[in-house]
């Protein structure tokens, strides 16, 4: 200990050796700020930190250097998370001793960890917030805020406080207890704590009793002592009971065990069940999806091709039907062979003739044509001659219905004919049909104003004079037999026809092939 | 039996860190050692007045 007045070390005497001052007093406040410091050491010890802080507080009010008690009232402050407080006790600490003070350590610790201090900061201004929620009476909004506060820091007293106060406002009685265990875990000596614990106790306590069932809770009862800084609690020997307790216990942990299975176990697997069927299904569905799609495809290739095979079943009808190609070149060869085997019979060559004229294919073959037109120009001059005949027979036979016929096909094989058409006319007339007689009379007149029927046609037309007379053949210019050239191009013209007929049906056969449908794709889709 | 409001009122604010600087200068209060020296200071000049 150092003289207040002059520095020098003081010896066991109420005065100064060196100055002579007295230090009887002063020894004596200096040795109760020690004896509070070393109180409040022994107390921190025991972590009474509540205990320890008072009695460091009074060791400084008496000594405020005393460094020591400083720095330990720092450290039980930044114990019970009054940080700043701390921090202040040991910036003063440093003040007084710059040099060889463990202050120095303790605020490099806290002030070089800058997110350490923010944290600090939060935790800070979370109880802040929580303190005027609660002065508010939001009590809920500020349990919250405590509850964070203390999971992050436990040692922060003043929140473990004020949240076991609200829960003590709340009559939740175990949360109560448990909250103030807790905090006097941190310091012991809290009297708030001990308080509410007493009072929950007492509460729970209380409730027990009335509602008559057995207290488990034993901790009491156990033998707790201390060694050190840690508080050593020896659990109670437990006979475990009698054999049938045991049985019990087994039967209640078999219980447990499948309640558990119940609960957490079968409905995972359960889940894990349907995500599998779900994603079978969702594969299967996916499946259908494209399976119809390519049965769509299939189906519309099925239709073309219907399409197209009704195409090609038309077009073979256009060639072997009765009025097709094929038949036309029937017709031909065969008006070709009656004209060849009989020149002067024309009226079947010209009925074959007219056939090909009535069905009305165009048949893109120039030897065709050619042999065509060489039959028709013959055939068909000689065949209205024929006609002629036949018809003016029947009409000077009486037989009007047949002369019409013929005549008709006369008429219709050489328009040109005006005494066809004139004996056409009188037949309709015997026949008994005057309009159809007239009106081929006025034909007559006006396509032929030269002709020698037209006086006739006339006087029947203006004074009703009816010719009785019996038709008379015109007679005309022998047909022309034909030539050995002719003979030799017909023949030409015929092999020529017949190979183009081989090409057209052997082409129509090729075209006619039929379709083949898959019969996966025929198949509905399963 | 504990009055929740009366409890209450035990609880302020923290100084946060912030603050630090008010909480230091908040420890300007005199100890017993500053009384004594000033009674000291008081009794020696009482003395030199009397002589």
């Amino acid at each position: 200990m150092k003289c207040y007045n002059c520095g020098c070390t003081l010896s066991e005497d109420d005065f100064c050796t060196a100055c002579g001052a007295d230090v009887k007093i002063f020894k004596r406040i200096v040795r109760l700020s020690n004896r509070y410091y070393n109180e409040g050491l022994d107390k921190a010890r025991v972590r009474d930190l509540s205990g320890a802080a008072a009695s460091l507080k009074l060791s400084l009010m008496y000594n405020k250097n005393n460094v020591q008690a400083r720095n330990l009232l720092g450290l039980v402050y930044f114990e019970t998370g009054e940080v700043v407080y701390a921090l202040s006790e040991w910036i003063i600490s440093k003040n007084i001793r710059a040099k060889k003070n463990i202050a120095d350590d303790f605020l490099s610790d806290v002030k070089d960890n800058q997110s350490r201090l923010n944290n600090f900061d939060a935790l800070i201004r979370k109880y802040n917030q929580a303190c005027t929620y609660a002065k508010n009476d939001d009590l809920d909004l500020a349990v919250i805020q405590l509850k964070a506060v203390v999971a992050k820091s436990p040692g922060f007293m003043r929140a473990m406080e004020l949240l076991t106060l609200i829960y003590v406002h709340n009559e939740d009685w175990n949360k109560v207890r448990k909250c103030a265990e807790r905090g006097l875990k941190v310091d012991a000596g809290n009297t708030s704590l001990k308080t509410y614990l007493k009072e929950a106790n007492k509460k729970i306590a209380e409730k027990e009793n009335a509602t008559g069932r057995r207290n488990f809770r034993k901790k009491e009862e156990a033998i707790s002592y201390q060694s050190g800084n840690e508080t050593i609690i020896q659990p109670l020997n437990d006979s475990g009971g009698t054999g049938g307790q045991t049985i019990i216990n087994i039967l209640i942990g078999l219980a447990a065990g499948a309640a558990l299975m119940w609960f957490l176990v079968l409905p995972a697997r359960i889940q894990a069940a349907r995500n599998e069927v779900n994603l079978q299904l969702k594969e299967v569905s996916e499946e259908l999806t494209s399976k119809t799609a390519d049965m769509d495809d299939l189906n519309k290739r099925i239709e073309a091709l219907q399409e197209e095979n009704k195409g090609v079943q038309d077009a073979l009808q256009e060639y072997t039907g009765n009025e097709g190609v094929i038949s036309d070149y029937d017709a031909l060869l065969s008006a070709a062979k009656s004209y060849l085997e009989d020149p002067e019979d024309a009226l079947k060559a010209s009925a074959d003739l007219e056939k090909i004229k009535e069905s009305g294919n165009s048949v893109n073959s120039e030897e065709f044509t050619a042999l065509f037109d060489y039959l028709d120009s013959n055939v068909s001059a000689k065949a209205a001659e024929q006609y002629l005949k036949t018809g003016i027979g029947k009409y000077n036979d009486a037989d009007y219905n047949g002369a019409i016929e013929d005549l008709t096909e006369s008429f219709e094989l050489n328009k040109e004919s005006d005494q066809a058409l004139y004996y056409l006319a009188q037949s309709y007339l015997k026949n008994e049909n005057p309009d159809k007689a007239t009106e081929l009379f006025n034909q007559l007149i006006s396509t032929f104003p030269d002709s020698e029927y037209k006086k006739r046609a006339e006087k029947y037309l203006n004074q009703g004079v009816e010719d009785n007379e019996n038709a008379s053949l015109t007679p005309l210019a022998p047909a022309n037999e034909p030539s050995q050239a002719d003979q030799a191009a017909l023949q030409a013209a015929l092999a020529a026809a017949a190979a183009a007929q081989a090409q057209a049906a052997q082409a129509a056969q090729a075209q006619a092939q039929p379709v083949i449908v898959p019969e996966a794709v025929a198949q509905p889709a399963q | 039996m504990i009055e929740f409001e009366e409890e209450l009122k035990k609880f302020h604010h923290s100084l946060e860190v912030d603050d630090i600087e008010e909480a230091v200068n908040s420890h300007n209060e005199p100890d017993m050692l500053d009384l004594l020296f000033s009674m000291l200071q008081i009794k020696y000049k009482s003395n030199d007045s009397d002589n």
